[in-house]
């Protein structure tokens, strides 16, 4: 399909070869739309007349920009829309220095694009293998952006449904939240596992959506996802929330709340009055640029962003001490008690005994303890290839231990059963460090000293400790084959948490 | 450096004199080949299908039974089986249309063609028009592509075959109905010509052979000589 640009009474459009008129105004094209020059966006435009499927089409593109292929409308359904500018075109791939640019996640790694014979512009077109996933698009496929009116919410009667009482510390947070919606700042909330990260939002998420602001809920973790889901639908009863993850059913809801992984936000833009980022450090969010361009992309000018960690990542600390970025902390468990403080452990060489098929004597010691004495425990091993020859050697002395990586289908199963106690035992890689709770456990680092386990990581493996208030007190052990600075780093940032606590409590 | 097709890691390839003379051409990195799992041991000769024995294969025997499907095709060759990692592969290349990922299978495919059909005449099963524009591309026009640039090269390819009837997908179907699909989806393209020619048909997939040998029935009415196939997975 190739696209031209028309003049329509004053305004010049591009529209589709199929849907112009045989006397139109041509001033550019018929040509592949990555080779017509880029028009202005119009802003606001307010449709004259009632368009059919107008609502249908303004729920599935509104604050969005969509492949055509992604829409459920045909050319013909769009043409009003199109003349009327309500929605535009815009070419999914430009040409950027000397390679491309995606529209969509905003990669221009010359690796990430691939060539092909194309049976729609029976051309060679070059694609985005980034963002694959969610649809081809390619330097011959159209972007549609939305230009109207957004939908009407009912957020006169937002209600939040939650009595439960604040830390003096959540207490805080909670207020400088508010503050930061109202003034679309910045905030990064410092606050440690288990601080009750996810309370302190709902007085500000309350106050945002009774203003009407569209607001997004956005982290790397699937998991995190379809953990808040629930518990924000609960505590939010009248509001419209959608979940976006991978598998969602509710990619075309234009609900006042979203929830999403990093990655969904690509199909955003400017549409968001305030961002929260849950679990801001997390792999791939830093890992990708494109993700960090992917939330940018899909808030308004003028937002408030507020990032949410218990490990902020080197760069944001940075801003903090350089005081563009204020910053709230939580040094302070929800219970009260300080955080479980690790000690370390060394194994020697820890790798050639797993070669020879046994376990350091300390680990399996540890291990047995566990078993023995009925305390769940966590064991993190640095990568997959490690996970299932130690996993293996436990099994062979308590079958019931079980491993799982982020490439498990069971992974979900796995950790419930754990969860219920059938699992006494559960190796795992990093892909359990963030977002599980299960009371009572404690937690060994078998190879701390690998580099996968930086200090962030540590933090919030030590963070799965003690969580609840009936059992505060843990075991974290880092078993090494020689101290790193990312394990002195963690345990100091630990103990500094600790003392920080202290004085203020 | 080079990166993996499908996982994007990178890939150190072994130095050889090919890799130091021609350039390198965009791979699979060892361990996604390694989880790809190659047919290998008893086959049944006519339809690559892994078993115990190599002898022809029940399904293959009903096929040769019936008068109407008998000899038309006299072998398929498939490379690999249709495991988990291969149907993610499938469905990354085929279904999300990540057409690069095809080239991971040049190798492979061209060796399959200089060993068993040499001198064969390539013939891509065709896609109709709207699955076409759809899809964007045609990943057996891709395997057939590959033979073009096969050192010797092969004959040229012949788009012999039109698919002038727009189906439901046939992955959407059971056995059954793929079988007795009476339907016949393929026409002869009159301006190609294949007389007395040897042709090597090109899919991805053989999964109950209907699809082949609907196309080798059109393509022998048109005077073919011998027809066999290549295809990537044996379903």
């Amino acid at each position: 399909m190739n696209y031209c640009h028309v003049r329509l009474k004053s305004d010049v459009r591009c529209l589709p070869e199929a849907l112009v008129e045989n006397d139109a105004d041509i001033l550019a094209g018929p040509d592949v739309i990555s080779r017509l020059p880029a028009l202005p966006t119009p802003s606001h435009v307010i449709p004259s007349v009632s368009i059919p499927f107008y609502d249908d089409v303004q729920a599935t593109l509104f604050g969005k920009e969509l492949l055509y292929e992604e829409m459920e409308y045909s050319w013909g359904i769009l043409k009003p829309f199109l003349e009327t500018g309500l929605i535009t075109l815009k070419s999914g791939l430009l040409p950027y220095k000397k390679g491309f640019c995606c529209q969509r996640c905003h990669t221009t790694s010359k690796k990430s694009f691939g060539c092909f014979d194309c049976f729609r512009c029976h051309k060679k077109c070059v694609y985005c293998r980034h963002c694959i996933m969610m649809g081809r698009i390619s330097t011959c496929s159209v972007l549609l952006r939305w230009n109207g009116p957004a939908p009407k919410y009912h957020y006169n009667d937002i209600l939040l449904k939650w009595d439960g009482t604040f830390s003096n510390g959540q207490q805080k947070a909670a207020s400088k939240i508010i503050e930061t919606i109202l003034e679309q700042a910045d905030i990064l909330v410092w606050a440690v596992c288990g601080a009750g990260k996810t309370e302190i939002l709902f007085s500000g998420l309350e106050q945002a959506l009774r203003i009407g602001q569209r607001v997004l809920i956005t982290t790397p973790r699937t998991d995190v996802v379809l953990e808040l889901l629930p518990r924000l639908r609960k505590v939010l009863p009248t509001t419209s929330i959608a979940g976006l993850y991978g598998d969602s059913e509710e990619k075309h809801n234009p609900a006042q709340l979203i929830i999403a992984t990093t990655h969904q936000t690509m199909r955003f833009t400017s549409t968001f009055d305030t961002v929260i980022i849950d679990e801001v450090d997390a792999f791939p969010y830093t890992a990708d640029h494109s993700l960090t361009q992917a939330v940018t992309k899909a808030k308004k000018q003028q937002a408030a962003t507020i990032h949410l960690t218990a490990t902020p990542t080197p760069l944001l600390k940075k801003r903090v001490n350089a005081n563009r970025l204020p910053c709230v902390r939580i040094p302070q468990r929800y219970h009260g008690f300080p955080l479980p403080v690790p000690r370390f452990q060394w194994i020697g060489s820890w790798q050639t005994r797993i070669e020879n098929r046994s376990l350091p004597a300390s680990c399996n010691k540890w291990s047995q303890e566990h078993i023995e004495q009925n305390i769940p425990a966590f064991l993190f091993v640095p990568s997959v290839a490690v996970l299932e020859k130690v996993t293996d050697l436990l099994k062979e002395q308590w079958p019931a231990v079980e491993g799982v990586h982020s490439g498990d289908q069971e992974r979900l199963q796995k950790v419930n059963q754990f969860r219920k106690g059938s699992i006494p035992l559960l190796v795992t890689t990093t892909i359990l460090e963030r977002g599980v709770t299960i009371p009572g456990v404690d937690v060994a680092v078998l190879g701390a000293e690998s580099a996968i386990f930086t200090e962030s990581a540590l933090v919030q493996i030590a963070g799965r400790a003690g969580r609840s208030k009936e059992q505060p007190g843990a075991d974290v052990v880092y078993f090494h084959f020689g101290k790193t600075n990312g394990m002195v780093a963690a345990k100091r940032h630990i103990t500094t948490m600790n003392r920080e606590s202290n004085q203020k409590g | 450096m080079s990166y993996c097709l499908y996982c994007g890691e990178n890939t150190t390839p072994l130095t050889s004199w090919t890799s130091l003379f021609l350039p390198s051409s965009p791979s699979l990195c060892s361990e996604c080949v390694a989880s790809l799992e190659r047919i290998t041991g008893n086959v049944c000769p006519t339809c690559s299908r892994p078993q115990t024995s190599a002898t022809v294969c029940e399904d293959c025997l009903r096929w040769e039974n019936s008068s109407q499907w008998s000899g038309l095709l006299e072998q398929n060759y498939s490379l690999y089986m249709y495991n988990e990692k291969m149907k993610d592969v499938i469905a990354r290349w085929k279904y999300r249309g990540d057409a690069v990922i095809g080239y991971g299978f040049h190798q492979p495919v061209v060796s399959v063609y200089n060993k068993y059909f040499n001198g064969y005449v390539p013939v891509p099963i065709p896609l109709s028009k709207e699955r076409a524009e759809e899809r964007g591309f045609n990943q057996s026009e891709m395997l057939a592509s590959f033979l073009q640039r096969a050192r010797p090269p092969s004959p040229s390819i012949e788009h012999a075959l039109i698919r002038s009837i727009h189906e439901d997908k046939q992955s959407k179907k059971s056995r059954q109905e793929r079988i007795h699909s009476v339907i016949q989806p393929f026409q002869f393209n009159k301006k190609s010509s294949i007389k007395g020619k040897n042709i090597v048909l090109l899919d991805d997939i053989y999964t109950t052979g209907t699809t082949l040998r609907k196309a080798a029935d059109i393509l022998k009415k048109h005077g073919a000589k011998k027809i066999c196939s290549i295809t990537l997975i044996r379903g």
